[in-house]
């Protein structure tokens, strides 16, 4: 992945003469790109989560409370790692808060997830067999700050995103002084409607876009997305 | 070919006889501030307008992890501010409040002064930046003589000697303002002519913007 901040403001900027940085600064547009690779992380981790995760394993064992990186959904079950790397983990699923009572005699291990720590239901020591804990998760992306900054969506959200920033952009300059000071001297008019059904069209096509690469795995379970 | 003042005030008695009058043009500190200020309005206009009259040069900061400054009015030359950059890119210029309105690394003016907005300008010491700067001509000196020469380009001094036949005009009472207003007139016509050829210069510039530059009421 290589979509970086710049490469995607640019590509906004084209939309319209008048997405100039006086009109809209750089930091303004980041914080913009910021929002909505958040909404599109979100939709598309929905729809296709394996293509968004990331991988978070415990130092050692007994991994009682594991705290994750900022994240938008983790993804259940939690791995549980054999000292033997021969064998294939465990699974431990992931449980609400108020049953892990249930689960306290350790038979079955399951965790719990509050705020952004798992908590093993019972005590880990009591497996001493194992040897981690891996977590997959869909990463909260992080603010946008530096043009270099590249994006946790990957090269194919590029329409989805600088379509969406333009639309954006439309409702912000639309209406300003074309002098930048009096509007007695003409005010910007941009297709404010048309730039925003251009980026609902692209984000729909981008997230149609991951559902068929969900859909086309074969599968034995229904995945119960 | 270098102009001097004295050139542009002999070729502004020549646009009228009744400026012979010796007395009219014989304080040469007069003589020499008003040209000076036809010439530093010719370069205010011209760097509203384009980027004809560039320089570049440096400053260094003051030291220090953080709200560094650097002193601007080392360049003399400097009317206005183009770009400013050190090596980690060109900063960005904010209000001082509304620092968020761009991102790292930025500064704001006070004055003449460059301040660095929190540690925008990177790593602890000094930092050089370069600017790169619409000019003004060089400062005159009124009790410098009349054989200091203007920074303009002999094309253009026209406007200079053109402004200062209308200023002899309105000077020397009783003559019909029109004639100094005819002298206003010329000036402007030659100014405007200048700003065009400025502009034509560089031939067609490729913008994908249609921004308020170079120059934003507003912005300062």
């Amino acid at each position: 992945m290589s979509l970086t901040l710049s490469a995607v403001l640019n590509a906004a900027r084209d939309w319209s003469p008048w997405f100039d940085r006086s009109r809209i600064p750089d930091a303004v547009a980041a914080r913009m790109a910021s929002d909505v690779q958040r909404d599109l992380l979100a939709k598309g981790a929905t729809r296709n989560p394996d293509r968004f995760t990331a991988t978070f394993t415990s130092a050692s064992w007994p991994a009682d409370t594991i705290t994750l990186p900022a994240f938008e959904r983790v993804l259940p079950p939690i791995l549980l790692n054999f000292s033997d790397s021969t064998l294939a983990p465990d699974e431990a699923p992931l449980i609400n808060a108020d049953e892990a009572d249930d689960y306290e005699d350790g038979q079955i291990p399951a965790y719990t997830l509050v705020g952004t720590t798992l908590t093993f239901a019972g005590q880990g020591s009591d497996h001493p067999d194992y040897a981690s804990a891996t977590v997959n998760y869909v990463a909260a992306s992080a603010d946008l700050t530096a043009l270099t900054d590249t994006l946790v969506l990957p090269d194919d959200a590029k329409l989805a995103v600088s379509s969406a920033l333009a639309a954006l952009f439309a409702l912000r300059v639309n209406g300003m002084p074309i002098d930048g000071h009096d509007p007695k001297n003409g005010t910007v008019s941009v297709d404010v409607n048309g730039l925003g059904a251009r980026a609902a069209a692209a984000e729909v096509q981008w997230l149609r876009q991951q559902s068929q690469q969900q859909m086309r795995r074969h599968v034995t379970l229904e995945a119960g997305l | 070919m270098s102009v001097t003042i004295n050139d542009i005030i002999q070729r502004a008695i020549g646009m009228s006889v009744q400026n012979n009058a010796a007395t009219l043009t014989s304080n040469a500190p007069e003589m020499i501030t008003q040209i000076g200020q036809y010439e530093s309005d010719v370069y205010i206009a011209a760097a509203k307008a384009n980027r004809f009259f560039t320089d570049s040069d440096t400053v260094t900061s003051t030291s220090g992890s953080s709200a560094r400054t650097a002193d601007l009015s080392t360049l003399t030359t400097l009317e206005r501010i183009i770009r400013a950059s050190i090596t980690a890119g060109s900063l960005n210029r904010v209000d001082v409040e509304d620092p968020d309105a761009e991102l790292s690394p930025r500064y704001y003016l006070l004055g003449q002064t460059m301040y660095e907005v929190e540690d925008d300008w990177g790593a602890t010491g000094t930092v050089t930046i370069t600017v790169d700067f619409a000019t003004r001509p060089a400062a005159l000196s009124p009790t410098g003589g009349l054989s200091q020469t203007v920074t303009l380009p002999d094309r253009w001094c026209p406007i200079l000697s053109k402004r200062l036949a209308a200023y002899l005009s309105r000077k020397d009472v009783g003559r019909a303002p029109e004639e100094a207003q005819g002298f206003d007139d010329a000036a402007a016509l030659e100014m405007a002519a200048m700003l065009a050829s400025m502009e034509l210069f560089g031939g067609m510039t490729h913008r994908r913007f249609i921004s308020p530059e170079p120059f934003t009421p507003g912005s300062g």
